[in-house]
């Protein structure tokens, strides 16, 4: 069901104001030295994601009030784009606005979230010189993402995806005296850029598919029904392998989105950039549209049954891709000594969380990470930036400790964040979303559940090197020179109200989806027989239908459905935390003491120093060096030798050319009479019938023309 | 009407050489003004007074029957090409007012008498018409290359005047032939007595071209070695850059008339686009241009070459264009993809965007050949947005090479601070050449791409698509280099863009934000024209080779249908 909603357009486009006024403001003012009134900047910045988030909210509760049965969205068509026409017929693309339920969740999040970092970025980014220009990006960023969720088509959707892509290239490179960090930036632009080709070519794909009916469209509610509709069953079956193909190109373009393996590489590099950028880009917005991506096409990949690669099915690649990623992430992550890379290291390893969710076709359970996460690792990106900005631009982790009685503030909210992202249960939110993960891996087919082990080990793995973190940061004896030490303090208040307010978040939005609730929910619904299902319960409109004909693939006699009670409610969250403890433990053993490996001082060497060394190495030895090769030849062997060619005619005709006019003075004229000679003789042949005197005549022509203009030139 | 606008630059053209004076801030001020005039009169054309035709006869051919006739016609397609070249002027005359100078008044009218020549070429109907305005086109240019140029101006202009002169009088001979034998050089009537001379276009003329073969002979080695590297190790998909090796190789077949006619008419305009492996002369001329110049040549002369095949090539020659498709196909993605890798090794920035150039073009030529509807709606749109895009790219390029005199992506250094303005069009300009989405390019390309895909399948969308990245590469490298990083200290004095400069510059981007929200106006009118011309090709075409499609076999891998489909 759609219905119309008037004011969906201003979500997007406050956001956009904000950016171009600032924008404005910041090209106006480049040559005063202090640049323009920040409180004004400051102002439109924070107010523009702001209005967002109220309107954001308005439409949710107008969404929320219609409750019936089916996929109730609210749509603004605004303008028709452009036609795709295909023998038979033609597809108008009409750019337009969707706000359904999963568009809610994440506007919500998305509008929220950035309007917080956004706050907290006033207070970041005050002394810099180009704050205008920071809140230009920042707010364009928003515009961006928001477009990226709420647009009703795959190009719509895509506007976005590039959009956010540009913003986080100007932000990663923000302070651009840098080379290094603009490296980086061009780096994370190009390797979106090569995922974007997937998006497009399975999106041409995914047409082509639907066109088999004349059906063809990208719009995302075509998309859906042309899948739920049981009239295109035959067609499906018969299109297995193409609509494979479309869905792993597509999830080629969100692998470098949201940095998995193969596309991994740029987002430790993308660190570079300010830490507010990184908590709202890198973190909880940008990174997730990967997710959201899936998740919106869950019908596609929930059709596509057949094994596209290695024998396995587009779900089966996501899965292990995630699984990798997470493992990997980890890993890497215990061996960072510059507090952002570890954090970064940890989103990695959480999206790896998210996408084996997406592979199991558990998108809900996905999307609930990505809710939660956002919350925690921006409450931590956010904490670290404070301790950045408390320690005057100190990120190495080498150099801290102890801070816990100088910025308690600070710390308590990265405390509750840690609380979080390792699982313990009851007051933080990771665990909600994590147990519920790891219980769809255990619940999956053939070897989903040694995925689901080996997440198990990573969520170990996860506690270790986020409590070594906190330890080194936090708990451990300072290392800081004196001189540091004295310099240490709490951030301003506009920094730690953002903190405050995600941090509480984390602590609090699990309690949404809380399959095991330990009888919570009777005191607030009689009727709800366990846990509280507020969250999936929200979404089911967008994904019930993908998620119940995987179910009906895993369990096709129905078992399965009734094993939701009882003890095993109990054990995830039991496994979960059990696995956060020892963790803990290990790292509370092994860090308390703020010993770290490697050298303590100087230049980090190996692996730890560039966590994507092996794939940098790899790429750059397949992909860089042999591109580099061709271009190579191509510029100077290949171009040359066509130039070459036509320049060795060129001196033929004008050695010729030369030869005649020495024997013939004065030159122009001679060579004018030799052309009208030859024009003379070509009319002589063409006036005698026959293709060889076109040829000859053709020949004459040219070259009378060729000595012509020689003897006009030289 | 068309007449009026005909000859309304011209006009325009000798009020400035004789009613301004000689200092060049009033010829530039009246010039300027008359093209905005002419700007405005040009824009019937696509609001009111889309389909406008009008003919007297002239003269009679001699040596045939053939009564040439002024005939005049505009449609979607000229309509919208002769807006780009109308609102183009203007740009090219604005953005040349610092770098030119003084001795504005010559460059004034020679700017404007191309573009009186440029609508001419554009709203021509009859051969000879076209192919007088097609040439005379040169001259202003060749003027203004080798009055104005950069160092290297003079043999530049030799190279321009040269290639392209002899590219295009071969087809000089065809349209006499044609008028000849038919008895009538109007497109029309050509399409309309093709049948009656199939006999004649069939008689063959023996192995003409193979002189040529053996001349080529070395390259076709050349390419056929270094293929043999890909093919050492098993990949198969780079076998489109062998189109070079087939074309050389198909110099040593029997030629009929048709193909002579055909190959004539292609060859005028493949050099004009330029198409590979025509294109020898646009990196050294695009490099000596003075940027005014480079607004006219690389945004809209450029078109009307693409224009020739749509408008006469395709017409003329339909089976052969069905027949030759491929050929174009895989000569357009050695365009794409072989000139975004030379542009990423290029230092001199102009050379590096003629390489650009020459990546968009070639896609637009894949998108032609595919004769599929959505490709060819984006054929127009690409066209708009990249004269727009590619305009504003060379103009910014031209202001800095007017402050520093150098062109180089290693001379400068931290622009960003010291030029904001500048830094802002620059990187605004670079991302809608790369079609970012917002910019009309990314309309195109998308669309290029999509039908290049629904008709030739995945390989070849996915080989043209490696634009998509390889834009991006070469485009940022510059951004990189100009405007971050360290600033060298004699770069402290440099000012940002002035008034007259941003003007130029900003409209192009602005319009191109427009197209790429809103296409409708250029599609709504050009893609009729374009499926009309189209639909006598696709009838030549054989039924479509289903194995395209990976089909109900269980297990078609990504990599599986890149090389099962490169041989399309």
């Amino acid at each position: 069901m759609k219905l119309t909603f008037e004011l969906l357009w201003l979500i997007p486009f406050l956001p956009l104001l904000g950016a171009i006024l600032n924008g404005a403001l910041s090209l106006g003012s480049a040559s005063s030295k202090r640049g323009p009134a920040r409180g004004l900047v400051a102002l439109l910045a924070v107010l523009a994601p702001g209005a967002s988030f109220v309107i954001t909210v308005l439409a949710t509760c107008k969404l929320a009030s219609h409750t019936e049965p089916g996929n109730t969205a609210l749509v603004q068509p605004l303008w028709d784009w452009f036609a795709v026409a295909v023998p038979g017929f033609s597809f108008k693309l009409s750019a337009g606005l969707m706000f359904d339920h999963l568009t809610a969740m994440m506007l919500l999040f998305v509008t929220g979230i950035g309007t917080l970092i956004h706050l907290y970025s006033v207070g970041y980014m005050w002394e810099d010189r180009g704050f205008a220009r920071f809140m230009a990006y920042m707010n364009f960023f928003m515009f961006s993402m928001i477009v990226l969720v709420i647009g009703d088509s795959l190009p719509m959707t895509f506007v976005g995806w590039e959009g956010v892509g540009l913003c986080s290239y100007l932000l990663i490179g923000f302070w651009h005296q840098n080379n290094e960090y603009n490296d980086a930036a061009r780096k994370a632009f190009i390797v979106n850029r090569i995922g974007d080709l997937g998006f497009l070519l399975g999106a041409f794909m995914l047409f082509q598919v639907m066109s088999s009916n004349g059906q063809g469209s990208l719009n995302y509610r075509d998309i859906s029904s042309w899948f739920q509709n049981f009239a295109n069953a035959d067609l499906i079956t018969s299109h297995l392998g193409q609509i494979g193909a479309a869905g792993l190109l597509i999830f080629f373009g969100c692998t470098g989105k949201s940095a998995q393996i193969p596309l991994v590489t740029w987002l430790p590099d993308a660190m570079a950039g300010p830490t507010p950028v990184s908590a709202l880009i890198h973190a909880a917005t940008m990174v997730t549209s990967g997710v959201y991506l899936l998740a919106r096409l869950c019908d596609l990949y929930a059709h596509a049954t057949a094994p596209v690669l290695a024998g396995l099915t587009v779900s089966q690649v996501i899965l292990l891709i995630g699984c990798i990623t997470a493992v990997w992430g980890a890993i890497a992550g215990l061996l960072q000594v510059d507090i952002k890379k570890a954090l970064a290291y940890s989103t990695v390893s959480q999206l790896g969380y998210m996408f084996m969710a997406a592979g199991v076709g558990a998108y809900d359970v996905a999307l609930f990470h990505v809710f939660t996460h956002a919350f925690f690792k921006a409450t931590l990106f956010l904490g670290a930036g404070s301790v950045i900005h408390g320690l005057h631009h100190e990120q190495d982790m080498r150099r801290m400790g102890g801070l816990t009685k100088l910025m308690p503030i600070t710390h308590l909210w990265m405390f509750w964040a840690w609380f979080s992202i390792i699982g313990l249960p009851i007051l933080g939110s990771g665990s909600f979303s994590k147990d519920l993960i790891l219980d769809r891996l255990f619940d999956g087919a053939s070897w989903t559940p040694i995925v689901g082990g080996v997440a198990l080990a990573t969520a170990l793995v996860t506690a270790i090197y986020m409590s070594r973190v906190m330890y080194l940061t936090f708990w451990s004896p300072s290392r800081m020179s004196a001189e540091t030490r004295a310099g240490v303090h709490e951030s301003p208040l506009i920094m730690l109200i953002p903190i405050s307010i995600l941090g509480f978040g984390s602590m609090v939005v699990g309690w949404l989806w809380a399959p095991a609730d330990f009888g919570v929910s009777h005191l607030v619904d009689n009727k709800s027989q366990h846990g509280i299902h507020f969250f999936n319960d929200w979404l089911a409109p967008v994904l019930g239908s993908a998620e119940h004909f995987t179910h009906q693939l895993l369990h096709p006699k129905g078992e399965g459905a009734a094993a939701e009670g009882g003890l095993s409610l109990y054990a995830m969250p039991a496994l979960g935390s059990l696995a956060a403890l020892i963790g803990w433990l290990i790292a509370r053993a092994i860090w308390r003491g703020g010993r770290v490996q490697g050298p303590a001082e100087g230049e980090i060497t190996g692996f730890s120093a560039s966590w994507t060394w092996f794939f940098d190495r790899v790429y750059r030895v397949t992909v860089v060096i042999p591109v580099q090769v061709v271009a190579w030849i191509l510029a100077w062997v290949v171009d040359a030798a066509i130039g070459g060619v036509v320049a060795g005619i060129a001196a033929l005709a004008r050695f010729m050319g030369d030869g005649y006019t020495s024997v013939q003075r004065p030159r122009l004229r001679s060579s004018l009479a030799l052309s009208m000679a030859g024009v003379a003789t070509l009319v002589a042949v063409l006036l005698l019938q026959g293709a060889f005197a076109w040829v000859v005549g053709l020949l004459g022509a040219g070259v009378a023309v060729l000595f012509l203009l020689l003897e006009l030139f030289f | 009407m068309l007449y009026a606008l005909l000859v309304a630059p011209l006009i325009a053209a000798l009020a400035t050489a004789f009613a301004s004076g000689k200092d060049g801030e009033s010829s530039f001020r009246l010039s300027l003004f008359l093209s905005l005039l002419v700007a405005g009169l040009g824009l019937p054309l696509i609001t009111c007074m889309p389909v406008l035709d009008s003919s007297i006869p002239w003269f009679t051919l001699w040596g045939t029957n053939a009564t040439i006739h002024l005939h005049l016609a505009s449609d979607g397609l000229s309509g919208w090409l002769i807006q780009l070249v109308t609102w183009l002027t203007p740009v090219a005359l604005l953005g040349s007012r610092k770098l030119i100078g003084e001795r504005m008044r010559e460059f004034a009218v020679s700017v404007l008498a191309m573009e009186a020549l440029m609508i001419g070429a554009l709203l021509a109907r009859d051969l000879v018409v076209f192919y007088l305005f097609f040439e005379a086109m040169l001259i202003p240019m060749v003027v203004i290359i080798a009055l104005y140029g950069a160092a290297e101006r003079r043999s530049a202009a030799l190279w321009f005047f040269l290639y392209t002169m002899f590219g295009s009088v071969f087809m000089l001979v065809s349209i006499w032939w044609l008028a000849w034998k038919i008895g009538s050089t109007e497109v029309s009537a050509i399409t309309a007595s093709l049948p009656q001379i199939n006999a004649l276009l069939d008689g063959q003329v023996g192995r003409i071209l193979i002189p040529f073969y053996w001349l080529l002979y070395p390259l076709r080695e050349l390419v056929v070695v270094v293929m043999w590297i890909p093919h050492a190790c098993g990949i198969h998909a780079l076998d489109f850059l062998l189109a070079p090796v087939d074309l050389i190789d198909h110099l040593r077949h029997l030629f009929t008339v048709g193909d002579l006619l055909f190959c004539s008419f292609a060859l005028a305009f493949a050099v004009k686009v330029p198409l590979v492996p025509f294109h020898s002369w646009q990196a050294r001329v695009y490099a000596e241009t003075p940027a005014g110049g480079m607004v006219l040549l690389a945004g809209a002369m450029a078109k009307i070459g693409i224009y020739g095949f749509l408008r006469f090539v395709l017409p003329i020659f339909p089976a052969l264009s069905a027949h030759y498709a491929h050929y174009f196909i895989d000569l357009g993605l050695v365009a794409v993809v072989g000139g975004a890798l030379i542009a990423i090794m290029q230092d001199d920035a102009k050379r590096m965007l003629a390489f650009s150039s020459l990546s968009h073009l070639g896609l637009v030529m894949v998108g032609i050949f595919t004769f599929q509807s959505a490709a060819l709606s984006g054929v127009t749109v690409q066209m708009v947005a990249h004269g727009l895009s590619i305009a504003a790219l060379f103009l910014l390029v031209g202001f800095l090479e007017g402050r520093t005199s150098s062109r180089s992506r290693d001379d400068f250094g931290g622009l960003a601070d010291k030029m904001p303005v500048f830094a802002l069009l620059l990187v605004a300009s670079a991302l809608a050449s790369a079609a970012l989405p917002g910019s009309a390019n990314f309309v195109g390309e998308f669309l290029l791409l999509f039908g290049a895909y629904l008709a030739s399948g995945f390989a070849v969308a996915a080989i043209a698509g490696l634009s998509v990245i390889f834009g991006v590469v070469y485009l940022l490298i510059l951004v990189q280099r100009w405007l971050y990083g360290k600033r060298h200290p004699s770069l402290d004095t440099i000012s940002d863009l002035g008034p007259a400069e941003i003007a130029a510059v900003v409209p192009l981007l602005l319009i191109s934000l427009f197209f790429g929200f809103y296409p409708h106006p250029i599609s709504s009118q050009a893609d009729p024209v374009l499926e009309a011309i189209a639909i006598p090709v696709r009838q030549q075409i054989p039924p479509p080779a289903t194995a395209l499609v990976p089909s109900a076999s269980p297990a078609p891998t990504a990599s599986v249908a890149i090389t099962g489909a490169a041989s399309h």
